[in-house]
């Protein structure tokens, strides 16, 4: 089993609803973003066009954020995940300088998103799960996989642009997706085999 | 009477004027350390694009220069050899530059405090081979330090501690060009970091025993090694500039371009011009004079080529994102100030310890 994920492009609205989501399942802090969609402007009037691409981790079969890491902290799950173990992870940021996709970030002291009004009940009782100056990133929502339920920004996509499934099914909608429509990688020439997958705007 | 207690006076005068520069450094640094160590990331100028900034340029440099000045002392084993007094010299820099190395390192660690982590890992990673490489290295000049120390005024050639002296800084040198050369998400890196980190590390050993030992009979020698080191450093880094401006490759000739003008020009600019060229004119102008500042400077160079590998090659995205920028922070400058300091510091103590033990 390999969890992946497709994202198809000509369905993007740019309304980040996943990032939101995001933020919300994993109480990330103020400038930390796990999942993000970048606009860019194709064309010249009257042709032009916005362009959104979500990026997040592209959890990568060959990832070379897991063989940098000098303590073992990033690891591949079995089932394709790359994960970050929080209670290893010395904050040497090689895996950040290894990774090609801008995916990790560095967790910053803990400081509320309201500002003079203090932390919300929410982000109390979540603090703790980000360590000051440890790495973190998207894990695909690994607990609510495990339960059997889609990561939380596929759940919430308005759009249905975003499709989990096991990229090793042959079956799933994942791959049939990456076949049909000719799904490609981010950077493929870096050998980094992602598990994420675009499918473009036009059809082949 | 009167002229004994005039000496005395006089030296207690003198005593404060030795330490109340360095301490006048220090004191700064060690409050940015203690700032740094609270307040961890957010005390530096990085961002997710340039996560490497000045202390990881230290401790190549400091490590690099360490490495180079062990590789040295070593071979000297094989050839006319050093001086007992020069191998005391030569080994107590190397510690003092492995310290600084450690010391940079532990700093800019997200967590410094799970650091004993890199010894408790059995992962196998390029940078966890540098720590050991690192350790390697520093426990091999010790115990050679020491073996020196207590040998005495005896003429001895230490031919294993040479052995282990050029294996070892050989390796660490070599694992610290890999790790930056193996990343594919940097391709600035791929083709030129390992000559790099040896001829950096050539250079730095130069410049040091020019600080140490230019004065002595191979000071000429010395100096014109340093020359040579320079003017390929010069050749090599307007090399590196050149073929990346003429590329084809878009990201390459982007990547060259803030060497030029960009955000890494400072670094490549201020390593040409104060690091390469200017104790170049010191060193074919003068004879014997200026040691100091001439491998002061060359040093400097170095940091500022480590800074400029480090923030040109990481700053380009492979996203359609804004590249990064990277200007280190007045807290990262007045810590590795300090380092330098302290460096100094742990080389004098080294040197009167010797010299105590000799005694």
């Amino acid at each position: 089993m390999r969890y992946g994920m497709v994202i198809d492009l000509k369905r993007c609205i740019g309304c980040n609803a996943c990032t939101m989501a995001c933020k919300q399942e994993n109480s990330t802090g103020p400038g930390m973003f796990w999942s993000r969609t970048i606009v860019s402007e194709q064309g010249q009037y009257p042709n032009a066009r916005y362009d959104f691409l979500p990026l997040l981790c592209m959890h990568c079969e060959d990832a070379p954020c897991v063989k940098a890491c000098p303590t073992g902290a990033s690891i591949k799950q079995e089932n394709g995940t790359v994960v970050i173990d929080q209670r290893k992870c010395i904050g040497c940021r090689a895996c950040m300088v290894a990774c090609p996709y801008n995916a990790r970030n560095v967790a910053s002291k803990a400081t509320p998103y309201y500002g003079e009004k203090g932390f919300t009940n929410y982000e109390k009782a979540n603090r703790h799960k980000h360590k000051e100056g440890t790495v973190e990133k998207c894990n695909f929502c690994t607990e609510r996989v495990k339960a059997g339920q889609k990561p939380a920004c596929v759940l919430t996509c308005t759009t249905h642009a975003r499709i989990f499934g096991d990229l090793d099914d042959p079956k799933s909608e994942v791959s049939k997706l990456i076949t049909s429509r000719d799904g490609y990688q981010l950077h493929p020439q870096l050998g980094t085999n992602p598990s994420v997958y675009y499918l473009p705007h036009k059809e082949a | 009477m009167n002229k004994i207690k005039t000496a005395h006076t006089d030296t207690q005068l003198k005593a404060p004027s030795e330490w109340a520069l360095p301490i006048a450094l220090i004191i700064p640094g060690l409050v940015a350390a203690a700032v740094q160590l609270y307040a961890g990331v957010d005390a530096m100028a990085l961002s997710q694009q340039i996560s490497w900034g000045l202390y990881i340029a230290g401790f190549f440099t400091a490590a690099g220069a360490g490495a180079g000045l062990l590789l040295l002392t070593g071979v000297g084993e094989f050839s006319n050899g050093f001086s007992r007094t020069n191998r005391l010299q030569m080994l107590s820099a190397v510690l003092a530059c492995f310290v600084v190395a450690g010391l940079l390192i532990f700093l800019d660690l997200g967590v410094p405090i799970r650091s004993w982590m890199l010894t408790a890992s059995f992962k196998l990673s390029l940078l966890g081979l540098d720590f050991w490489a690192l350790m390697i290295a520093g426990v091999s000049a010790l115990l050679y330090l020491l073996d020196v120390i207590r040998d005495g005024d005896a003429n001895v050639r230490y031919v294993n501690f040479g052995v282990l002296a050029i294996l070892s800084s050989l390796a660490l040198l070599l694992v610290e060009g890999l790790m930056l050369a193996s990343l594919a998400a940097h391709p600035m890196w791929n083709s030129m970091t390992v000559i790099s980190f040896l001829l950096s590390a050539f250079i730095g050993s130069c410049a040091l025993l020019t600080i140490l030992l230019a004065k002595t009979e191979a000071g000429k020698t010395i100096r014109n090694w340093l020359s040579i080191g320079l003017v390929v450093s010069l050749i090599f880094s307007l090399s590196e500039l050149l073929t990346g401006l003429t590329n084809a490759s878009p990201r390459v000739h982007e990547e060259s371009l803030s060497l030029l003008s960009g955000s890494a020009s400072p670094y490549f600019w201020l390593q040409v011009i104060a690091g390469i060229l200017i104790p170049l004119c010191l060193l074919w102008k003068t004879t014997d004079r200026l040691n100091i500042l001439i491998g002061s400077l060359a040093i400097l160079g170095i940091l500022c080529e480590k800074l400029w590998v480090l923030v040109a090659g990481q700053e380009t995205p492979w996203l359609p994102i804004p590249a990064g920028s990277y200007f280190p922070s007045a807290i990262e400058l007045l810590v590795v100030i300090t380092m330098t300091v302290l460096g100094i510091g742990i080389y004098k103590a080294l040197q009167k310890l010797s010299a105590a033990d000799a005694g």
